[in-house]
């Protein structure tokens, strides 16, 4: 992935205003892609400042997405969008998670056949582990 | 925590928070509840199918789930489903729970605005765990199994 890409792709995400959860790539130095993201205080999840922790899903999902763009960069990039088609092994914390705070996701490609994509993700909050598991992305190749 | 929906009782568990209101010529009961969310559904129908309780949920327009997700075409995300489950298991269960997890979640057709969904909720012989179909005019919208958890543990 190039430093342009790292810079730009949470910016490629059809979301926008507080249901964008990806705030930036960060390198990673494997396979996985890695970003840093929050859930916004304004999220409509959010509530007292506590999201469920469910909703990290759409986070991991998110950076998915970002990764399926990466990958699939064949001249200018632009945004896709993706669905959840399936979710196995799903767990996250049952207590919630702050908003507004930094949180870190990583996603890691385990197979595809497009449009679908497979991933085994994680995402920690000071470096324990708040949600875990694999699901799958379709990419609406039509849409733009 | 959640050991049977055939345990449960159906009837609602904050009668204060009901209003009645009327749908066509049909009297229904309708609550508005908030789950650590921001924008209550409506649920407009519930009853017991078999050992199962169906809900009828309407997904209001200008539901804020659908800001940003996506802006010209929005549709609800998968996490708006697990708010919508958290809270019909708590409504269910009549205590304070949240979901910890999920197997086998298969997603088949995307929620609009203004879409009335049916989501039913069934009991397993595994604890804690309460499995789900939403579908919406007939159509299966998604089904898995949800972990159950006391809101404040792991």
């Amino acid at each position: 992935m190039t430093s342009s890409f790292q810079a730009e792709g949470a910016s490629l995400l059809p979301h926008r205003g507080s249901a964008r959860f990806v705030c930036e790539v960060v390198p990673s130095g494997g396979d996985a892609l890695v970003c840093v993201g929050r859930i916004p205080g304004e999220s409509p999840f959010s509530h007292d400042g506590v999201v469920p922790g469910f909703v990290l899903m759409e986070l991991a999902a998110q950076a998915a997405a970002i990764d399926i763009m990466a990958r699939k960069r064949d001249g200018r990039p632009r945004p896709r969008i993706g669905y959840i088609a399936r979710a196995h092994g799903l767990s996250w914390t049952a207590r919630g998670v702050p908003a507004d705070t930094p949180l870190m996701a990583s996603v890691l490609l385990e197979g595809s056949m497009p449009p679908l994509y497979i991933y085994r993700a994680a995402v920690t909050l000071d470096g324990v582990e708040v949600f875990c598991g694999g699901f799958s992305i379709y990419v609406d190749e039509e849409a733009d | 925590v959640y050991d049977s929906l055939t345990s449960v009782q159906v009837t609602p568990a904050n009668p204060a928070g009901l209003d009645a209101h009327v749908e066509g010529e049909k009297a229904v009961e309708q609550t508005e509840f908030r789950v650590s969310l921001s924008q209550p559904f409506r649920v407009v129908d519930e009853r017991m199918d078999g050992d199962a309780v169906v809900f009828t949920v309407v997904v209001p327009e200008d539901c804020p789930f659908f800001e940003g997700h996506f802006p010209e075409r929005p549709v609800l995300p998968a996490i708006g489903q697990l708010a919508m489950l958290t809270a019909l298991v708590r409504r269910v269960s009549g205590s304070s729970v949240s979901l910890s997890g999920i197997d086998g979640f298969r997603l088949s057709r995307q929620v609009l605005p203004g879409d009335r969904i049916n989501i039913r909720l069934g009991s397993q012989s595994a604890s804690n765990t309460v499995v789900f179909e939403i579908r919406c005019d007939g159509a299966p919208v998604s089904r898995g199994t949800v972990r159950v958890a006391a809101e404040h543990g792991g």
